[in-house]
């Protein structure tokens, strides 16, 4: 028993978890935004080529099909660091080598969601839409030294409505708005100090409680479809009330202007073809401008489709790339995609990699 | 229009794969700078007297250290770093969008901060005054536990660890905490220091502030058992005697706090040293971590 003590105190001397705090109200700095698997693999571009899967989070003026359609249901899972899994040592993690595990900890942390699943349905209806979406995984935080780990859900409950505007032939403007009920729950945070004051006393809990926050959100789009395949779209997302949580405490989450343009084209009859370039945070731009600035706030995406059944697609999200397929099969659709993004204060400091596997039954 | 899809996919896989920034990568963007920020202590008034606990840890602590210093004093002391300073300090040594070779320079190019080489060597001067105190208090507040004939055979078993446990210290920080404080200590005498040294210095701070946490957490949990609380001064033979004495009296349940509580001021410290020292060990003169447990578990946890 002692010597399981003693190893296991001097495992935790040597990990990376270290970081004091009680729950996991920056989880994000934004709402709960689930994007499609297209968004993703774009860099996160295209709200001007948004269609009606991303009018519930992406471009709230986005929905263009008549009638009624119904997503149920949609699966995602994610892993993140996956250039990494590689790199981990196991057979010396097996063995408890300190060092290993340290290493293999410290690709793990960062503010980012290590490992999650998501689930979603929406149906829509003559240009309303309803959607339920909610996540579930385990989020770390802290870079490194400072990294704490909790298990958290985010739902969201959101109605919106799209008018679409046939200006004259070829040209069209949708304007939209999307509400969202927002739920959050986590779990107190796990660090190096909590696993050492379990270890010392097994009275105490691992895991001492559950937090829940909730948030009302509005977002706002509009898209303007020009001849020749081109669009034009600007989204202010996240006009949002403070994330109030059980402990009192509260989190504002900022909003976010989105500047788009988006151009689509069938050639030879078969072959779809998309591009996208898209300026975010335009507001946090104008106040800090600068060519490295506009760079890191420019996201560009590219797609190709084959008869509408695979769909390939590549972007840059502020400069990290991104891709990704997606298949359709009857009513399924299969996605896939590999995305990379910076998960510390500065570009180029900490950027992670996630893989994305998604799949839906569109009706 | 082929050789341009085909071109743009095997960019876009290549960079995923180093998950570099291509706008960095290519030069078009700017990668931020590579800097150290100061965050000093200065010292106020004419005394000759510097309380350390103060100058490392802030005000308002149950403990203190007196240490008198020369009229060379320069009057300035870096002050311990919190969990979010330290993080930004190994965050930028372990930046990925620089090579090994860009952080080398860095840590090798000399300062020239007047404010940071000031308080490099007031510190420099403060822990050549206090290495040996320091030594004797962390021993003196970390006393053998008694194991009474009738205690439960676990807490006889958790005795039994916490006593293997303080002698493998002990004998750790009266052998090696020499090693930390020199390379410091020789920053008095130095005509140029780098960025390196600086990392050197305000890790070792740091890691004077987990002693003197622990320290002092270990004795207020001990002193609020025996409901006899009181301020101490680390520098006197007496405090450091009551410190060890109030901790052996408060019994078990404060030995178990005080496991917990070197863990928790130590590990931020010890976990940002390993993670610079496993890569620019060279340059920062630290140990590692695996060095630190091979020393104190003589090799038996790889």
């Amino acid at each position: 028993m002692k010597k399981i003590l003693l190893i296991l105190s001097l495992i935790i001397l040597s990990s990376s978890l270290v970081f004091a705090s009680d729950f996991f109200h920056n989880l994000h700095d934004a709402s709960y935004r689930p994007l499609s698997l297209r968004h993703a693999a774009m860099g996160e571009s295209g709200i001007a080529l948004s269609r009606d899967e991303d009018s519930l989070f992406v471009n709230a003026g986005a929905v263009k099909t008549k009638g009624f359609r119904l997503v149920i249901p949609s699966i995602s899972v994610d892993l993140l660091n996956v250039a990494h899994i590689k790199d981990v040592d196991y057979p010396k993690i097996m063995k408890g080598n300190v060092a290993a595990i340290s290493e293999a900890v410290s690709f793990l942390s960062g503010e980012a969601p290590i490992a999650r699943v998501s689930l979603g349905t929406a149906m829509q209806i003559n240009g309303f839409v309803l959607g339920v979406n909610g996540t579930a995984g385990l989020f770390s935080r802290g870079e490194s030294i400072s990294a704490v780990f909790t298990g958290y859900a985010d739902t969201a409950l959101s109605l919106g409505y799209s008018h679409r505007f046939q200006l004259s032939e070829g040209m069209a403007l949708t304007l939209g708005g999307t509400g969202h009920v927002n739920l959050r729950f986590s779990t107190t945070a796990v660090d190096v100090n909590t696993f050492v004051d379990y270890t010392m006393d097994n009275s105490r809990k691992l895991i001492g409680g559950i937090v829940n926050g909730y948030a009302l959100s509005l977002d706002l789009g509009t898209t303007l479809e020009l001849p020749y395949g081109f669009s034009a779209a600007v989204t202010v997302n996240d006009i949002s009330s403070p994330y109030i949580y059980s402990d009192g405490s509260s989190i504002n989450i900022p909003c976010n202007v989105t500047l788009g343009l988006g151009w689509q084209m069938k050639v030879l009859g078969f072959i779809n073809l998309q591009a996208a370039a898209d300026i975010t945070d335009a507001a946090g731009l104008v106040r800090n401008l600068s060519r490295s600035n506009l760079l890191y706030h420019l996201n560009l995406g590219a797609g190709a489709g084959l008869w509408n059944i695979v769909t390939v697609y590549g972007g840059l999200r502020g400069g990290y790339p991104s891709f990704g397929a997606v298949v359709k099969l009857l009513f399924a659709e299969l996605s896939a995609a590999y995305t990379v993004r910076e998960y510390s204060q500065y570009m180029g400091y900490n950027p992670k990699d996630m893989l994305t596997v998604s799949l839906r039954l569109v009706f | 229009m082929k050789k341009m899809i085909v071109t743009c996919l095997s960019l876009i896989l290549l960079f995923s794969c180093s998950l570099d920034n291509v706008w960095q990568k290519t030069g078009l963007a700017e990668k931020k700078p590579l800097e150290l920020n100061a965050y000093v202590y200065e010292h106020e008034g004419e005394s000759d007297s510097v309380d350390a606990v103060r100058a490392i840890l802030g005000d308002d602590h149950a403990i203190s250290y007196s240490v008198t210093v020369e009229d060379s004093f320069t009057g300035k002391v870096l002050r311990s770093l919190d969990d979010k300073e330290l993080e930004a300090l190994t965050a930028t040594v372990k930046a990925k969008c620089y090579s090994d070779d860009e952080i080398r320079a860095f840590l090798n190019a000399p300062l020239t901060d007047e404010t940071i080489i000031y308080a490099m060597k007031g510190t420099a001067e403060l822990f050549e005054k206090l290495k040996e105190d320091i030594t004797e208090a962390v021993t003196s507040c970390l006393p053998a536990m008694d194991i009474s004939p009738d205690a439960s055979d676990a807490e006889k078993e958790f005795g039994q660890f916490w006593n293997d446990l303080v002698f493998e210290v002990k004998k750790y920080v009266k052998s090696q905490i020499q090693d930390f404080f020199n390379p410091v200590i020789s920053f008095l005498s130095a005509d140029t220091l780098t960025n390196a040294d600086y990392i050197t210095c305000q890790l070792t701070v740091n890691l004077v502030d987990g002693l003197l946490s622990s320290i002092e957490d270990v004795f207020t949990a001990a002193s609020a058992e025996l409901s006899n609380s009181r301020s101490i001064d680390l520098k006197t033979v007496e405090g450091r005697t009551e410190i060890g004495n109030t901790i052996q009296k408060a019994g078990a349940s404060v030995a178990m706090d005080a496991v917990s509580s070197v863990c928790h001021n130590l590990l931020t410290t010890v976990a940002c040293m390993d993670q610079i020292t496993n890569i620019y060990g060279h340059e920062v003169r630290l140990p590692s971590i695996s060095t630190l447990l091979e020393a104190i578990t003589g090799g038996k946890v790889k």
